[in-house]
């Protein structure tokens, strides 16, 4: 292709036309045509070649097109953008939330549990771990450990009161057993 | 991000299923809502691996039926339920498995008001 500052007979700018429309000018040739029929002698259609006139209208459509798929393509990414950070956020509260509910085990009053509150390694070394409220107050060692060995006590007559229970509740059914056997 | 998303929860949902406390309603009552009521004696003691706790209740009916409502709601993952009553006052006793560890829980209603409820198993039971 000449150069732009060259000067084109009619008859070449058709032709070149020609080639823009069978595909045949590579890019540089068409931003160079396209640099061309910017010329303001072809700016009015009724002065022009009506085939100029074709190119310049496929330019122009072609240009707006071009505009509006790279916008498109602009808005996408920034909404792929934020809906990646959207749910990044998302994924990071859910973590924090269920991890913060298995560390501190939060039951559905709101309350931490107590049980998390005790520092099982204070165990390790056979130490006793004890914790006693009377009378609304936090009670000493000494005492707490007191009053700890009554409940356990209390606690093993209770387990024994409630086996003689069932063993009797056993027998009265091993008895019922017995007696219905030969009943028909 | 929906797949990850799925994956971390799920992961999550595992990690709990292993060796999960019991979390039973009772265990609840123990969040330290009745360290200052005079009424009620507050007993948490762990001894070689032995895990207790309990309370002893004077003179307070809510408190006794709200531990009552308490094991209510354990009353279905309990494998072992004894309800006796005669002239010393009302027994139930419940027993539950946890970590494979058996756990145990009573209550013991004197007469109105007045009780002795605890929950006791070994510390595994509870991790």
């Amino acid at each position: 292709m000449r150069d732009s500052d060259s000067i084109l007979s009619l008859k070449e700018l058709e032709t070149l036309c020609h080639l823009y429309l069978d595909c045949r000018l590579t890019t540089l040739e068409e931003k160079e045509l396209e640099y061309i029929l910017l010329n303001p002698a072809l700016q009015n259609p009724a002065s022009g070649i009506s085939i100029v006139q074709d190119v310049k209208r496929i330019m122009e459509f072609e240009d707006r097109e071009y505009l509006k798929l790279n916008r498109s393509v602009k808005t996408l990414k920034g909404r792929n953008l934020v809906s990646f950070k959207l749910w990044g956020a998302a994924a990071a509260v859910i973590i924090l939330i269920l991890s913060s509910m298995l560390f501190f085990n939060v039951n559905d009053r709101g309350y931490i549990n107590h049980t998390n509150n005790i520092d099982y390694t204070r165990q390790t070394a056979g130490k006793v771990f004890c914790e006693v409220y009377s009378n609304g107050r936090q009670l000493n060692q000494e005492e707490a450990l007191e009053i700890a060995n009554d409940n356990l006590k209390r606690m093993k007559a209770f387990e024994e009161k409630i086996q003689l229970i069932e063993n009797e509740e056993k027998e009265k059914v091993e008895k019922f057993k017995t007696i219905t056997k030969g009943m028909p | 991000m929906k797949k990850i998303l799925t994956i971390i929860i799920l992961f999550i949902g595992v990690l709990k299923t292993f060796a999960s406390p019991p979390n039973l309603v009772v265990e609840k009552l123990f969040d330290g809502r009745y360290n200052r009521n005079p009424n009620v004696e507050t007993t948490i003691f762990i001894n070689n691996g032995i895990y207790y706790r309990g309370f002893t209740i004077k003179g307070d009916a809510k408190v006794i039926s709200e531990i009552r409502a308490a094991m209510d709601k354990d009353l279905e993952r309990s494998i072992q339920y004894t309800f006796h009553t005669d002239t010393e006052g009302s027994y139930i006793s419940m027993q539950f498995i946890n970590n494979e560890e058996k756990i145990n829980s009573g209550l013991q209603i004197e007469s109105p008001g007045n009780g002795f409820f605890y929950i006791q198993a070994k510390e595994t039971a509870f991790k």
